[in-house]
């Protein structure tokens, strides 16, 4: 492998990431064989009584598509990372749908770039190089000088220092102004707006109204910050009914700026799989959805689930330290990218898989929802995600098709 | 020398429009999953013969629909959108036994992906087309195809709003836009041309309105809409495709729109051309004033009628709840605001749009009572049912489970007029279907629903049952009730296997019955490549290479060389 040039530094430690040398299968902290920590799973994940299969971030379409038979198949609640990170853009868009452009037509297009909660300087560095802030594009052909960037972030930005207009809300305000927005594109007056208490003054929200309206294409990127706190699907939710406001002016456009790896496409796969995006429980044969009943917080929390399944992802990053010690408690396997704390118990079985970002083939989606082929650097001597689950989906259906053989047996 | 495996299914009432067979008591063979001529006595004895006893069945080829919205980005976000859609609709159960292990799913209608399969299946249909997918999502959907089960499918790719089409159709290229779209084909994996609005979806991406009528230029391009619909149903004929360019009028759903729509018609001066959904380019009134709103499908269907190169789908509107899906970037904005529902949107870089928005047609509102009176029509005004087929635009007219209730009203005068007696009463002053006396026979039926179809898409295995035909196969239990009839098939064949017995679905996705994409490979000009890979490049947020979709990443393929014109 030579040297990648061309990487930001996110890029550079995503190529770089691997995993620690030494067996790569193992069971109860033992090293084992594939078919025998297969076996062991399946047994484990037959027995529940209500499985958890959780993750779908660091994987490609095909194995996303096996981990979504295996919940189907044990009846298991599904659960992927969005539950925590891009959850309530899901909720908004099922409450007022979603007007999305692929970042093509952001380059292409857009004279008007609207950051809200989010800083791509910082998170998604190549994000306003290529598709947002400087490129040229056809019908913007002066890159950076055709574009007015704003900000709207309460807390410290990178973004903001190449920003044309940086407005800072106090923090937790953001569905004020959001409203406070729509109010002005549909042409009402602002009655009661409290500028002191929103952080941004009511000659400043006028202002951006009018461009908003005014621009040609114009794209609000917003980011997890606004996400974060309570009612944070009705942000979402305004996010995209903004972007349904200005339309009756102009073009434009409401995208969340997803998470590395391949969250995108895992959840179009378990949506195509089932209907829903993530939450689902498979208990009565078929998917409902109800994210807070069916999401892995809940689930661990409540003690509700007696096995977990994680499928490139780590749920331990995310807990609270009473979550963390219920999932402590119950058997764990784990296939992919392993947990980043010694401190947690070792899972009943572990398999860990070629890195995804340089060792898998398969399909991964952007976060535009284009789907690229993934094509592997280097072919490491671990497994690979997409047969392991294979194995394990097989195992599975062969010990529930006899077990069924058996009841069809005693009935007769 | 091995046994030869054969299966025949006896005596059953045959309808293969196709061979000439209208109802006839006969045996079909068949052999690796093809019907194969009745073997002689010698090859009897000497193979192994299943018997499948049909008699008193009708039988006929599987049932293809030539447009449905069934898979890629913007049916997942359209199923993405409405959890409590599939939440009031009856799930798809797993089943796990010894004969069978399908998967769970959700409908409502947006179905997920297996459930497609097996309701598609269960209705004894075979095959089904998707009807609208941007190039760049061909992976998507040929993704989304390895997930559902049962039927053989394919799809069409949108270029009627392409930028390198337009530049080349403006600058009169004929033979780079051939080249072009025959590269494009190739690397979608693609079956046909779809044309969506041609382009008012660019005009509308740029924030400039809609295209109204064939000759305003197109923003930023100066070609017109009468130039994209003959520059690439030129373009398609001279690649010898199977499937002229798959149309979808400008105008869709506005009063008025015939004039659209006819002129289009005229515009294309005898090349082929396939006319979508033409129930919603029929209408007659002013716009925007819906109350002028009616039915020309009359004047449609006698140009029609007397043009032999065009065929037509129906896109029929049935009652209920359901979800308009579309390639109509600014219909769908236009539909948000009339309903005042939830709105998704969605536009491909340098491709293509689209526009969700759920929907109720209610038979005692005006318009939706004549938009389903206006399919009807058409149904009964057209003489040639082999250029008709049958479609409700799935889901954006009904679902295709409405199918069945369609027949019964082409089936039956009695019924239908009902049906119209408990529609708006404007509808009879305003359309002709009360006077229409038409009823439709089973071998009329058997045409449009899978003879018409399949030879409208150059598909020669499908949709009839002579030697060399898939054995692809539905059988159902005559009837009066034609509804229960076509909802409920006695028992579907598939490629020579039982897929459905008795409203069974026998998939077993632990070995799944092999499925088969239909694409084509046309011959094209390779020396027009580099000047398109310049263009990508400088235009596209992904490498050229990166563009294709690979072989090993498609379900097995059924690719069509291309052919003669094929029209009768």
């Amino acid at each position: 492998m030579t040297a990648d040039t061309h990487g930001c530094g996110k890029g550079k430690s995503w190529l770089e990431q691997s995993y620690s040398p030494g067996p790569s299968i193992l069971v109860d902290g033992r090293p084992a064989s594939q078919e025998k920590a297969i076996a062991i799973a399946a047994d484990l994940l037959c027995q529940s009584s209500n499985p958890l299969v959780y993750g779908l971030e660091q994987v490609t379409c095909e194995s996303a598509a096996k981990a979504v038979a295996i919940a189907d198949w044990l009846g298991a609640n599904l659960d992927t990372t969005a539950s925590f990170n891009q959850g309530p853009t899901g909720l908004a868009f099922q409450g007022v749908g979603e007007i999305a452009c692929s970042l093509g037509e952001v380059r292409n297009r857009a004279d008007l770039i609207l950051f809200w909660g989010a800083d791509p300087v910082a998170t998604h560095p190549r994000h306003t190089s290529r598709y947002s802030v400087d490129p040229p594009g056809v019908h913007v052909p002066l890159g950076r000088k055709g574009r007015f960037v704003v900000v709207i972030d309460s807390e410290a930005n990178e973004t903001a220092h190449l920003a044309d207009l940086w407005l800072r809300p106090k923090a937790g305000r953001d569905f004020e102004l959001l409203w406070a927005l729509r109010s002005l594109i549909q042409g009402q007056e602002l009655a009661g707006y409290d500028a002191a208490a929103n952080g941004v003054s009511q000659e400043d929200l006028e202002g951006l109204a009018k461009r908003l309206k005014g621009c040609r294409f114009g794209v609000l990127f917003f980011g997890d910050r606004l996400l974060a706190g309570p009612g944070h699907h009705l942000n979402a939710d305004g996010a995209v009914s903004l972007a349904h406001d200005i339309n009756a002016h102009t073009r434009f456009y409401a995208r969340p700026l997803r998470r590395a790896g391949n969250p995108t496409g895992s959840e179009s796969v378990t949506c195509w799989q089932t209907g829903y995006p993530f939450g689902l429980s498979m208990a009565r044969g078929f998917p409902r959805f109800n994210p807070g009943e069916f999401t892995a917080r809940r689930l661990l929390s409540s003690g509700e689930t007696d096995a977990l399944l994680t499928i490139g992802a780590s749920l331990a990053d995310h807990l609270k330290p009473a979550e963390a010690n219920a999932l402590a408690a119950i058997p764990r396997i784990q296939i992919g990218c392993g947990q980043t704390s010694d401190s947690f118990p070792a899972p009943k079985v572990e398999i860990r898989t070629a890195p995804f970002a340089t060792s898998v083939s398969g399909t991964v989606y952007r976060m535009d929802d284009i789907s690229l082929p993934l094509k592997p650097l280097t072919r490491p001597a671990l497994p690979d995600m997409e047969e392991v689950l294979s194995a394990l989906e097989s195992t599975i259906l062969h010990r529930i098709r006899a077990t069924t053989a058996q009841i069809g047996k005693g009935a007769h | 020398m091995a046994r030869r495996d054969l299966i025949v299914l006896e005596s059953g009432i045959v309808h293969d429009p196709t061979n000439g067979i209208d109802g006839r008591v006969m045996d079909l063979w068949m052999e690796n999953g093809r019907i194969v001529p009745p073997p002689n006595r010698l090859e009897k004895e000497e193979a192994t013969v299943r018997r499948i006893d049909a008699t008193g069945y009708v039988v006929m080829p599987g049932g293809v629909d030539i447009h449905s919205h069934i898979a890629g980005p913007k049916v997942n976000l359209a199923r993405r959108m409405r959890p409590e859609d599939k939440r009031q609709s009856g799930p798809v159960e797993r089943h796990v036994s010894a004969r069978a292990a399908t998967r769970s799913g959700s409908t409502g209608s947006v179905p997920s992906t297996f459930a497609t399969g097996y309701l598609y299946s269960g209705l004894g249909y075979t095959t089904a087309f998707d009807a609208a997918i941007a190039p760049l999502a061909a992976r998507h959907a040929h993704e989304e195809f390895r997930d559902t089960p049962l039927i053989d499918k394919g799809f069409f790719i949108l270029l009627g709003n392409n930028h390198y089409a337009l530049t080349q159709i403006a600058k009169g290229e004929k033979e780079r836009l051939r080249a072009f779209a025959g590269w494009i084909l190739q690397a979608a994996g693609a079956h046909a041309i779809k044309v969506v609005n041609p382009g008012g979806v660019e005009a509308w991406k740029s924030g400039m309105g809609n295209i109204h009528s064939l000759d305003e230029p197109i923003p930023h391009f100066g070609c017109t809409a009468r130039q994209v619909v003959t520059g690439l149903a030129q373009a398609a004929m001279d690649l010898n495709l199977p499937h002229p360019i798959h149309l979808h009028c400008n105008n869709l759903g506005l009063p008025g729109n015939f004039n659209t729509t006819l002129a289009t018609m005229q515009a294309l001066e005898g090349r082929r051309a396939h006319f979508t959904h033409i129930q919603f380019h029929s209408y007659g009134g002013e716009t925007p004033d819906q109350s002028s709103f009616c039915s020309r499908a009359p004047e449609l269907a006698e140009w029609f009628n007397n043009h032999p190169e065009i065929t037509v789908d129906v896109g029929q509107v049935m009652f209920g709840e359901t979800t308009s899906m579309t390639g109509d970037g600014p219909l769908g904005y236009f539909l948000h605001k009339v309903t005042g529902r939830r709105w998704t949107s969605a536009d491909t870089e340098l491709e293509a749009g689209c526009g969700i928005v759920p929907i109720t047609y209610r038979e005692k509102k005006l318009v939706h009572a004549l938009q389903w009176a206006i399919g009807l029509e058409w149904y009964l005004l057209a003489r040639d049912p082999w250029r008709i087929a049958m479609s409700t635009d799935h889901p954006n007219g009904s679902s295709f489970l409405a199918y069945p209730e369609i027949i019964a009203l082409l089936m039956d005068r009695g019924y239908r007029d009902e049906a119209l007696k408990a529609t708006h009463p404007g509808v009879r002053q305003r359309c002709r279907l009360a006077e229409l006396d038409r009823e439709y026979t089973l071998n009329e039926i058997a045409i449009i629903t899978r003879a018409a179809p399949a030879r409208m898409l150059g598909l020669v295995t499908k949709g009839h049952l002579g030697p060399g035909a898939d054995a692809d196969i539905t059988l159902y239990q005559p009837d009066h009730d034609k509804r229960r009839m076509f909802a409920l098939p006695r028992m579907v064949i598939k490629a020579g296997r039982v897929v459905v017995d008795d409203g069974n679905i026998l998939s077993d996705e632990e070995a799944p019955l092999p499925t088969r994409t239909w694409l084509v490979r046309p011959d094209f000009d390779r020396d027009a490549i580099p000047d398109i890979r310049t263009w990508f490049e400088n235009h596209y947020t992904l490498r050229f290479d990166n563009y294709p979709v690979e072989r090993e990443r498609l379900a097995p393929v059924e690719a069509l060389a291309p052919c003669g014109n094929k029209s009768r």
